[in-house]
């Protein structure tokens, strides 16, 4: 019999969660431990907390993390591919990366509530600062590492400086801009929950650690698979958007 | 008195390496009419490539100090063509080939039937939607060449175009370029280390030897120019004689 391969690892990711759900249950209770309760009560208390605070929380969180992915990315990749080719540019602004870089911005989270307020910019800020160093140092080093026959090649059609960004610069980086977002993603959704849990009073880093602080566990529970949620989906939209940006990357 | 496209004379080409300088390229000389095939020949690292990179401008002054005098036809009347990193992977064949005149700002519907004429003349047209990947060799060189045709070149410069490719498929592109060569009276220097290519191309074979580059010997071939020259007696003869000049040229540098 033959089986579309998506449909088939469609199928396969259904049994990985059916897994999950049942080893999370299972565990449950064995522990019997009012602060683990079983994943059916958690999705239980998902599905009726989605009218009761959870989509309003979620939706909060989900703008704070997408306009940081964007806001990042559009200026990390641009910034990042000049330092890699100009070298100019690199000499002058390449030390001042390298000593920021290493630094843990988190730590400026005082100082961003400070300056930024309670609301949406510091969260949005903070988690914009993180993922733009880790884009910023990808895309100057593919930009660093790009075949110069190809850019020979193309020289030698007329291109301009634009034109070489556009058709060469660019595209060569991508797949590896691409893997920085991935990774960033991930960053960008724990710096997500620190900065909620702070003297905020919307997002799913609220809402789950207002349910702690009610010993309210099965809402708790239903916090995490919100924000689990929250970061599956849109490690699916970075995965389909690779594909369409760079179908090159999947012909086999 | 003939046309004349390129002329060089005491070419002297250094890479600038952090301060110093790599000589690559001394007293070069080179003269070619128009519509008149060259090729060149030598071992690795010689400065072929560096000679074809000058001819196509592609040098900052960043990159090499150039001495001597180099007059080549404007950069939009000329192409080139690499082995390897001709094509860019992330295009299709059809933007590929289509790349030159996006650039040149003449993508318009008349310049497309051209290159559609083109592509479907080589044989690659049923491939136009795909990657380069998805290619042989032979087919990436034939869209290479298409997107060279495309831009109408007064010159092609080509740097060992056909190095990676078998023999058969070898020899059907070395037919296709002469025969685009006596129809558009294009003028071709083409790089090789091959020496029965070079002497089936080149009406004009230039012999080099390294360390630093420099033309050892310019060998007039003007019998070449049709296919049937490689059946021929006095082709094997040619082919004799560059392979002699190679060798003393390489025992001479060692
Ligand atoms: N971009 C470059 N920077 C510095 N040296 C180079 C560069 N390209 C080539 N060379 C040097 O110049 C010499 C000639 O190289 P090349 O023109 O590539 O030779 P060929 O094409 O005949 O193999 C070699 O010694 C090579 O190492
Ligand atoms: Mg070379």
């Amino acid at each position: 019999m033959h089986v579309n391969p998506s449909v088939k690892s469609f199928i396969n990711y259904i049994i990985a969660i059916l897994f999950l759900i049942l080893l999370w249950q299972f565990i449950s209770l064995c522990m019997a431990d009012p602060a683990l309760p079983g994943s059916v009560q958690a999705i239980r208390a998902f599905v009726t907390g989605l009218d009761n605070g959870i989509s309003r929380n979620l939706l909060f969180s989900a703008f704070r993390v997408v306009i940081s992915i964007l806001l990042s990315t559009l200026l990390a990749v641009p910034l990042g591919l000049l330092l890699g080719r100009e070298t100019h540019l690199d000499r002058f602004l390449g030390p001042v990366v390298y000593l920021i870089y290493p630094i843990p911005k988190i730590v400026f989270l005082p100082v961003v509530l400070s300056l930024f307020g309670l609301g949406n910019w510091a969260k949005i800020f903070l988690i914009s600062l993180i993922i733009f160093f880790q884009i910023l140092v990808t895309a100057r080093d593919a930009a660093r590492s790009v075949e110069r026959l190809y850019l020979y090649s193309v020289k030698s059609l007329g291109a301009s400086r634009k034109d070489l960004y556009r058709h060469v610069i660019l595209p060569a980086c991508l797949p590896e801009i691409f893997t920085s977002l991935r990774t960033g993603l991930g960053a960008a959704i724990a710096v997500l929950f620190m900065t909620e849990t702070f003297a905020s009073s919307e997002g799913i880093g609220f809402y789950l650690m207002d349910s702690w602080s009610r010993l309210s566990y099965n809402e708790m529970y239903a916090g995490v698979i919100a924000m689990s949620l929250l970061g599956f989906v849109l490690y699916i939209i970075l995965d389909w958007l690779e594909k369409k940006i760079c179908p090159w990357k999947f012909l086999y | 008195m003939a046309n004349e496209l390129v002329k060089i004379e005491k070419l002297q080409v250094s890479y600038k390496k952090s301060g110093s300088l790599a000589p690559a390229l001394e007293s070069v000389d080179l003269y070619l009419e128009q519509g008149q095939t060259c090729t060149v020949i030598g071992p690795s690292g010689c400065g072929k490539s560096t000679l074809l990179f000058i001819l196509a401008g592609l040098y900052t002054d960043a990159e090499v100090e150039i001495r001597g005098r180099v007059l080549s036809p404007e950069k939009r009347r000329m192409a080139l063509i690499l082995q390897d990193y001709g094509l860019l992977p992330w295009k299709t064949v059809w933007d590929n080939a289509m790349l030159g005149l996006k650039i040149r700002g003449m993508s318009n519907k008349a310049k497309q039937g051209i290159l559609e004429k083109v592509l479907r003349d080589l044989g690659i047209w049923e491939f136009k939607d795909r990657f380069p990947a998805q290619l042989s060799g032979g087919q990436r060189q034939r869209v290479a060449i298409a997107r060279a045709l495309a831009l109408e070149p007064e010159l092609l410069l080509m740097d060992e175009p056909l190095s990676s490719l078998d023999a058969l498929t070898r020899e059907a592109l070395q037919e296709l370029l002469l025969d685009i060569c006596q129809k558009t009276k294009m003028s071709l220097i083409l790089v090789t280390h091959n020496i029965e290519e070079a002497v089936l191309l080149g009406r004009q074979v230039l012999i080099m030897s390294p360390g630093p580059g420099r033309i050892l010997n310019v060998l007039e071939n003007s019998s070449a120019g049709n296919i049937g020259y490689r059946n021929q007696q006095a082709y094997f003869e040619q082919c004799l004689k560059v392979r002699k000049l190679l060798e003393r040229g390489i025992n001479d540098a060692c």
